[in-house]
Formats: C-alpha cells, sequence, structure tokens
C-alpha cells in the first residue's frame, strides 16, 4: 500500500513496476468495475454458441503471476475491497454466481495506492498489507522539487536525458533477479525474531501478521543487498515499513493522558522502560512456523548457544528498539506537520453508502428482480439466457439470442447519503451574556469542522417571542452560516412549543423533498420555554409534550445546553430526552476534537 | 460550423483570466484542464462552448473511433496500433478539435461506454460500445455544474484523467481505449464545492466575477442585444478576430517544444510551491508547463517571471488547504515575495498586471465589429 499526498508519485511507482521486473505486467483495476469482472463470471460467448457453462475471463486470472493495481483505493466500495484483498491473501479465487461454481489461482501483488494518508480502510483489511509505504515531499527541499520537476518535463517531451534513466531501471532489475535467487538461503538469528517479537509487543501491533511482515522483509531486504543474513538495520528497516499502519501505540498522541504507564509511553524515553519486558515470546515460535524454519539460524537442538545469543543480543537488540521507536516518533511529528492542524471533512468522515431504490447511482451487482417492473441488467440477462440458447433455437425464432421472462436480472444500485444539519437556535437574551453567542458559533464550527462532507447542506432557524426564522434554508454553502450568525438578533423569551411547531412544519415536507438526506436537528437552547401556544399552559409541560410527539423520519435530534451560571436548569436536558435525542454542554465541545463523537 | 450561433469568444468583455487559462489548455494539453468557479451570468459556459468556433484541427488516425493522435504510438488504441504494427504506418486526417459536454444525468454506461445490447443480441459475440469518454480522446470535455455530478461518474472522470486512458470493466466488458481530454469544470460556488480529489486533478483554477462597472455592464448587454439581433451575422462579423486566435494557437503549439524549461523557471516554481505548502509535485510542473504555454502564446522565446507570475495564481488557488469554512481567497503576493529572489526582475513587474478585470487601468475600449 502507497499512501500519500497527490502528487507525489504514487502511481508512477505502480505503473513503473514492470521496469525493474519485467516480464510481470501491471493489471489495473478502475473505480468502475463491477463485482463479475473482478473475480469472473460466465463466459458468455462461449455459453451461447455451445451452451456449456465455462468460466470466462477476470480481472484476477490476469492478474494472476502479475501485479495487480488498485489506484485510490478509499474510493472503492468496502465490501468489494475486502474482498478482493482477502483473494489476494488467498491466492485463490472461488467463485459462486451465475451457474458458476469455480475455483482459480491468483497469485498476484497486489499494489493498491490511497490519496490521503489520514484517512485508512479499517484495521482489517489494513492489516493484510505486509507494507505500508508513506509518500512525502520534503517541503524544505527546493532541489530535489526542481529535480522532480525537471525529470517530469524531460519525460514528457520526450527528451533524451529521460532514456537514459532506463538503463538504470535495467541494473535495478538485475539486482531483484539476483536477490530472488538468493532469497531462500538467507537466514535470520533467532536474536532478531525477539527483536521483531518485542517491537511488535512494544507498538501494540495485534495478531502476529506484523511480525511475520517484518521478519520477511528484513530477510528480503538482506537478500537485495546481497547478503546471507539480515542484520539489524534490515529489521529496522523492515519494521519501519511493516508495522506503521500497524501499531496501536503511539508515544507522543498519548502525551496528553495521565496513565501514560500502561499505555508504554515514557516521558524520559520513549518507549524504552519495556526493554526487559519478556512479552512477545510466543510470538516468535509464529514467525518461524511461517517462514523457512530452516531460515531461522540456531533453530537446531544447541540450547545452549542459543541462550548465548540471546543474552549476546541483547545489548544490540535494545538498540533496535530505540531506534525504531524513535523513528515512529518522527513520523507521527511529520503527520502532524503535514496536516498542519487542518482536518478536513471529506478526509475524515466515511463515504455512506446506500442501496438505491431510484435508478440513479453506481450499477454494483445484477440478482433476481424483487419487483414488477425492474432496472433491467442487460449484460447479466444474455448472461443468465446465454447457456439456454442452443435449446431455444431449437423450437424456433430467428434472433441469435433468445431471451426469455426468467432470464430477466435487475441491477442493484448504490448511492451516497449526503447529510443535513439543521441547526435552531435559541436566541432569547441570555445569549448575550458572558458571550456566549461566540461558544455557540465555535460550537457550531467544531461540530461542522469534522463531519462536514463536501455535498452535505448546513441551515439555520433562529426563535425568540419576538419572530421565529428560517435564515438559511439548508443549503451546500456553508460559508454563509458564519455571516447568519454573526448577525443574528437578540429578543425576549423563549416560546419553544411554537418553534418545535416551525421545526416540524419546515422539516417534514424537506425530508420529503430529500429522501437521501440524513438529517441532524441540532437545537441550541438555555432553557424554559417562557411563552405557550395555548394559552394559560404551562409553557415547558407544553413544550415536552410538543417534543414527545413530534416524529420527523430520517431525523435525528441533538440538544445543546447554553446555559451557565443563574440561568442553568434542567430543561433542556428534559427536552432531549422528549425528543429521544442526545444531549451536549456547550463548553464541552469548542474544538474540533471534542465534537467527534456527537453524530454517531 | 460547430457552435456558430454561440456568443464568440473574442467578443466576451473582460474575464480576461478565464479566458487566458483556457488558451493555456489549447496550447499545452498535458496542463490538465481549468476549473472555473463563479455566479450565474458571467459568461462562464459561453466562453467554454464558444471554443469550438475557433480550436485549432488536428490529426488523427483515418477512420478511427477515438480519434487517436498518429504521432504518440504509446497512446493509441489497441484496433490503431494493430493496423500500425501490420501496415508501419498510419493512414492520417484532419479533424476539428471539439467541445464534447458531459451533461449532468449522463449514466455511467453512457460515459465510459458498455456492452453493444444489439449486437449481442443479434450475433451472440460480444462488442464494446463507445461512450463520451472516446468522443473525449483528443478533444476538450466540458462538465457544467461540475459540483452537482454525481460521485460515482466523478469516479469515471478522475481515472480516465490520472491515467489518459479508460479502462472498462463492467457489464461484461473488458476494454480499454485512450481518453486524453482536457477537463473543463463550471461551477457556482453557492451549491457547494468539489471533491478533493477531483479539484487535485485540475491544471487551472480561476474564479469569475461579475462585472460591476457601469460602462463595462452596458458594453455587454450592447454586444449580447446585437448578437441576439442576428446571431450568425455576428458571429460571421468576427470570423476575422476568431481567425486570428486560431493562428496565434497554432504558432504557440509549434513553439511549445522549443521554449526551455531553464533551471530558473523550474526553480521558481520549487520555490513558488514550497511558499504555498504543496504537498505533491503536480503543482510545480503544471506551474512550468502552464508558464511555458503562457509564453508561447505571447511568442516569447523563454519562460520569464512575468510568465510565472502570470500562472501561479491560477495553478495554486485550488490546491492550498483551507479549513472548511475559511471563506478567505488565494492571497497573491507570496508569488510576487519568492520571485523577488531572483534577478533580472523587470522593472514593469508588478503583481497588479496579473489580469482580473477589476484592478486593471480603464483602457478598456470595445474593439470595432466588422461586417
Amino acid at each position: 500500500m502507497v499512501r500519500g499526498a497527490s502528487g507525489t508519485a504514487k502511481t508512477v511507482l505502480a505503473r513503473a513496476m514492470p521496469g525493474v521486473d519485467p516480464g510481470r505486467e501491471v493489471v489495473n483495476v478502475p473505480l468502475n468495475v463491477t463485482e463479475e469482472m473482478l473475480f469472473g463470471t460466465i463466459d458468455l460467448e462461449k455459453a451461447i454458441s455451445t451452451g456449456r457453462v465455462e468460466m470466462g475471463d477476470s480481472l484476477l486470472k490476469r492478474a494472476n503471476g502479475n501485479y495487480l493495481y488498485v489506484d485510490d483505493a478509499d474510493l472503492f466500495d468496502n465490501r468489494l475491497f475486502t474482498s478482493l484483498v482477502d483473494c489476494v491473501m488467498e491466492g485463490r479465487v472461488l467463485v459462486e454466481r451465475e451457474n458458476i461454481s469455480a475455483s482459480y489461482a491468483s497469485d498476484t501483488t497486489l499494489i493498491a495506492s490511497m490519496s490521503s494518508s489520514r484517512r485508512t480502510l479499517g484495521s482489517r483489511t489494513m492489516d493484510c498489507f505486509d507494507i505500508v509505504a508513506t509518500m512525502r515531499r520534503d517541503p524544505d527541499d527546493i532541489a530535489g522539487g526542481t529535480e522532480v520537476a525537471r525529470r517530469n518535463l524531460d519525460f514528457a517531451d520526450g527528451l533524451p536525458a529521460s532514456y537514459a534513466f532506463a538503463e538504470e531501471d535495467a541494473k535495478l532489475a538485475e539486482k531483484v533477479a539476483k536477490a530472488r535467487e538468493l532469497l531462500p538461503q538467507v537466514k535470520i538469528s533467532k536474536a532478531r525474531l525477539k527483536t521483531i517479537a518485542q517491537i511488535c509487543k512494544l507498538l501494540g501491533v495485534k495478531g502476529a501478521r506484523g511480525a511475520i511482515s517484518t521478519a520477511r522483509v528484513a530477510v528480503t531486504l538482506a537478500a537485495l543487498d546481497g547478503r546471507g543474513r539480515a542484520s539489524d538495520a534490515d529489521v529496522e528497516y523492515a519494521a519501519l515499513l511493516c508495522l506503521d499502519h500497524r501499531r496501536t501505540i503511539r508515544p507522543r498522541a498519548e502525551k496528553k493522558k495521565p496513565v501514560a504507564l500502561e499505555t508504554g509511553y515514557n516521558p524520559l524515553g520513549g518507549i524504552k522502560r519495556f526493554f526487559h519486558d519478556d512479552r512477545g515470546q510466543n510470538l516468535e515460535g509464529s514467525i518461524r512456523a511461517s517462514i523457512n524454519a530452516e531460515a531461522v539460524e540456531g533453530s537446531g537442538g544447541d540450547l545452549s548457544a542459543l541462550r548465548e545469543d540471546i543474552l549476546a543480543g541483547d545489548g544490540m537488540t535494545e538498540g533496535v528498539v530505540v531506534k525504531v521507536g524513535e523513528a515512529f516518533e518522527a513520523i507521527d511529528l511529520l503527520e502532524s506537520e503535514d496536516s498542519n492542524g487542518v482536518l478536513d471533512g471529506d478526509d475524515v468522515a466515511k463515504r455512506r453508502f446506500v442501496e438505491s431504490g431510484d435508478r440513479k447511482g453506481k450499477y454494483i451487482k445484477a440478482r433476481i428482480p424483487e419487483s414488477g417492473c425492474p432496472d433491467v441488467a442487460f449484460d447479466a440477462t444474455v448472461r443468465a439466457a446465454a447457456p439456454y440458447q442452443r435449446s431455444r433455437h431449437a423450437t424456433g425464432g430467428n434472433m441469435a439470442v433468445i431471451l426469455e421472462k426468467q432470464d430477466v436480472r435487475e441491477k442493484v444500485r448504490q448511492k451516497n447519503v449526503s447529510t443535513t444539519f439543521f441547526f435552531v437556535l435559541d436566541t432569547s437574551g441570555s445569549l448575550l451574556i458572558r458571550n456566549r453567542i461566540s461558544k455557540v458559533k465555535a460550537a457550531m464550527k467544531a461540530m461542522l469542522e469534522t463531519h462536514y462532507v463536501k455535498r452535505d447542506r448546513v441551515g439555520l432557524m433562529t426563535f425568540n417571542e419576538k419572530s421565529i426564522d428560517v435564515l438559511l434554508a439548508p443549503t451546500r454553502a456553508v460559508e454563509q452560516l458564519e455571516s447568519m450568525v454573526d448577525g443574528i438578533e437578540v429578543g425576549p423569551g423563549t416560546p419553544m412549543s411554537e418553534a418545535l411547531t416551525k421545526v416540524y412544519e419546515y422539516m417534514r415536507p424537506y425530508v420529503t423533498k430529500h429522501p437521501d438526506e440524513k438529517c441532524h436537528i441540532v437545537l441550541v437552547t438555555d432553557g424554559k420555554g417562557t411563552k405557550p401556544l395555548e394559552p394559560g399552559r404551562d409553557p415547558i409541560e407544553e413544550s415536552l409534550e410538543i417534543a414527545r410527539d413530534i416524529y420527523i423520519p430520517n431525523c435525528d435530534w441533538i440538544v445543546i445546553d447554553t446555559g451557565l451560571g443563574f440561568t442553568k436548569n434542567d430543561a433542556p436536558k428534559e427536552m432531549a430526552e422528549a425528543l429521544r435525542g442526545r444531549f451536549f454542554l456547550l463548553d464541552d465541545i469548542e474544538k474540533a476534537e471534542d465534537a467527534k463523537g456527537i453524530w454517531d | 460550423m460547430e457552435g456558430s450561433t454561440v456568443f464568440p469568444f473574442t467578443r466576451i468583455v473582460k474575464q480576461d483570466r478565464m479566458k487566458r487559462a483556457l488558451l493555456l489548455n489549447v496550447v499545452d494539453p498535458g496542463i490538465g484542464g481549468v476549473l472555473i468557479k463563479g455566479e450565474k451570468g458571467t459568461a462562464k459556459s459561453t466562453a467554454v462552448r464558444s471554443m469550438a468556433q475557433f480550436l485549432p484541427a488536428r490529426d488523427a488516425v483515418k477512420g478511427c473511433v477515438y480519434h487517436c493522435d498518429p504521432h504518440y504510438p504509446q497512446r493509441l488504441c489497441a484496433d490503431c496500433l494493430g493496423k500500425l504494427t501490420k501496415a508501419g504506418k498510419l493512414e492520417t486526417e484532419t479533424v476539428p478539435m471539439r467541445v464534447v459536454e458531459l451533461p449532468l444525468n449522463a449514466t455511467e454506461d453512457r460515459v465510459s461506454g458498455t456492452l453493444d445490447l444489439e449486437y449481442v443480441l443479434k450475433t451472440g459475440e460480444k462488442k464494446f460500445e463507445p461512450g463520451v469518454l472516446s468522443s473525449a480522446n483528443g478533444n476538450i470535455l466540458y462538465v457544467d455544474e461540475i459540483n452537482l455530478l454525481d460521485d460515482h461518474i466523478i469516479d469515471l472522470l478522475l481515472d480516465s484523467a490520472a491515467m489518459g486512458v479508460n479502462y472498462v470493466e463492467r457489464e461484461g466488458v473488458s476494454f480499454s481505449h485512450p481518453a486524453r481530454f482536457v477537463l473543463v469544470g463550471t461551477m457556482n460556488p453557492e451549491e457547494g464545492s468539489l471533491r478533493p480529489q477531483l479539484l487535485d486533478r485540475f491544471g487551472l483554477s480561476v474564479e469569475v466575477e461579475g462585472e460591476e462597472e457601469i460602462s463595462t455592464r452596458m458594453e455587454v448587454v450592447r454586444r449580447r442585444i446585437e448578437f441576439e439581433n442576428d446571431p450568425e451575422g455576428y458571429v460571421a462579423g468576427c470570423r476575422e478576430e476568431l481567425e486570428g486566435l486560431t493562428e496565434k494557437i497554432v504558432s504557440a503549439r509549434s513553439m511549445l517544444r522549443s521554449i526551455p524549461a531553464d533551471d530558473t523557471a523550474v526553480e521558481m516554481a520549487a520555490t513558488i510551491s514550497m511558499k504555498y505548502r504543496m504537498e505533491g509535485h503536480r503543482a510545480d510542473i503544471t506551474m512550468i508547463r502552464a508558464a511555458r504555454a503562457n509564453a508561447a502564446l505571447d511568442g516569447k522565446a523563454a519562460i520569464s517571471k512575468q510568465d510565472m507570475l502570470d500562472v501561479a495564481p491560477l495553478v495554486l488557488a485550488h490546491r492550498v488547504k483551507k479549513r472548511p469554512f475559511d471563506k478567505s481567497t488565494f492571497d497573491e503576493s507570496g508569488v510576487f515575495e519568492c520571485l523577488k529572489k531572483f534577478r533580472g526582475l523587470r522593472a514593469s513587474l508588478s503583481p497588479q498586471s496579473t489580469g482580473t478585470g477589476r484592478r486593471r487601468p480603464p483602457c478598456f475600449a470595445p474593439p470595432p465589429i466588422r461586417r
């Protein structure tokens, strides 16, 4: 897996692979791929002409013995990508679809790229990658940047200077070929396996896969260098490549928490304090089992020699672990510099998909229709009919392909869900006290910063006894929100009942018009209703009763209590309960980090 | 002639920066397209659509559905490559460069191409039916209101824009064909912004504003009314201007390769990119290409600092990271600061001369219309 900002040559790297590994090609998986093309399906032409059901071509079949390249892996449908990764791990593909029951080998090297280093694919999928490398431009290296631009232009213009590099590629290819020959003979010492196990433990790597990858990569690095034994440097380098995406303990990130002892953080020396911890012993066994057992030196019978090896290796082990720990600290530091404090909602928030009810959205697969007038998937329909063509032709008909009703398949489509954030702001006088309005603004910003995705909508309604207004109808132009809040006029009283009714009247038709939207209604208030709808009733009781009765489909409620000092009371909390919503205090959500969990 | 009843490009009042960005891409399609942001009624769509009136003709392989460029053997489609290896050379023809429009309601099978159903039903064999991306090869692909385009259609564009090849692996078809196009998108920022992945694929971006000077607005209306009275006649009246523009583009194209991307130019681009904390290298490369095209368009034999200054805002504005609710616009002064370090800064050089209509000296005089 290659991660990194755009324009850091991720795709270039993947496509250049045949240069250093001649004879293997790069099979590209486009974003528009459908399941049956990736995993395999019936050979249409053969089925029509012979009536026999056989597997046709598929991307994974073509990838056998080659590289499989997936660009923008984070944009793929999660389920599709996970099953792809599973097949690559297995080295075999099992197909059970459309009359086909088959399995075939797909021994391939998966190269995936992802545009943002902040978004991940979920730890299970990530764990399947042996190596995750992050591409980064050194922000101070002008000479390097200049060279990159120069080579790129030379290449695009077809200047002879760029062909000089083909020679270097050829040299590298030779080195790779030699390393491949050498690989089976390369050995790694037991002490170094122990080092790997310790590093894994200290970084909180779950499962044995990380350790196995590290050991294999260390051995491969030695082979690439033409050496017969993996060195400490190999182990260090391998750990950086294989464990970055698997570690769960981040020395620096844990700084804030007072319980540092349990997290492996030590203010004096990173992760040093765990050096003499022997946990991780059992990992060695699994590494040894997974890589060639003979490759591990000292795995024979001579126990005393082995012990000596471990004892002698202890000091050296410590050095490696410290170096790896420090390198990861540096990586974390770089990453926090990279993001520069900018958390873009699109990077943080996941894409949410649902099956589409109308005929819009991405066609992901076909199935036997569920309704009377299906969205016909012609390709799947023809495939379903293909095996029967010979027999159907026997009974007449002059079309090349004869379709019958039972052949019809429909398209299953998928589309994105977008979100509407509708803020309902109580603008009674108390909002002015102690500058609460700026805090409200900060909180709104914080809530949106981490969750707003480009096509979401934001709306604003304000209420006091003078007026109840929808200041901003839900819109994608979020920038308008801030100036709206700046211009808010404060008035007396809190007509809670009427406000709730107005929200209902506004949002009910809204959700009908926007069936694909998930709506969050955020009620920002400091409390008690002061004016009932029905004269003479208790305003609080009435507003709670209305709140209990309100139901708007696809909507959930969040109540934020702006109360402070003498205005503080229990009414907002009761309101949240009556609305079956969640409840937060304004002071708790000032910063983006605090607001992270608020919508889920 | 295609697009003959569209209001002519050369008659659009001001909006120089938008026009320049479009022309740069015509001169060097490798720049990577333009994103035009602006409110309605700022001649965005008019400018793009009217490009058909002056786009120069180009060479293509005769009879090829994808109008393959015969000068690049690596970029040929499978058919043309087969012909080339068989016959040793390709027959060529001249075709007009076109503006191909991608409607918002396009379905994915129409965009990337799909199984030719009729052919399957008639013959029992598979055949690929090309879509919009195939006609876009070598042309301009225009998407109006690009921010409203469905995500899965955007995904198709992303792939092709990145690789120059449309890979189709769906609905039983496994096929690929060249799809190199200049992606031009227009959008109204009030309707929300673009996904970052797509934003990054655009080489240049430009923000257009409505004209606020009374005299300018009057001129806009005057020309428009004149056009509407007799569209064909009006366009015919501009024929000479349009032909002049075509000539200018053709000569710029022929010059392009001979303009060196010298070390100073490359270093200037790198320095500016660093200053604005560009993450990848795409900005540097685009900046040099755009500066080179800019020089070529002006008939100059070398890239000057003024060229850099002209194109840097176009390259950088949409790539600068912003917080989600940040309304601030791109600050151009940094570019000027960066370029100060390089010697030989011409006296005339100033940030004011970079071209949005507003800060220009009021030397505006409409060219006479020939009949």
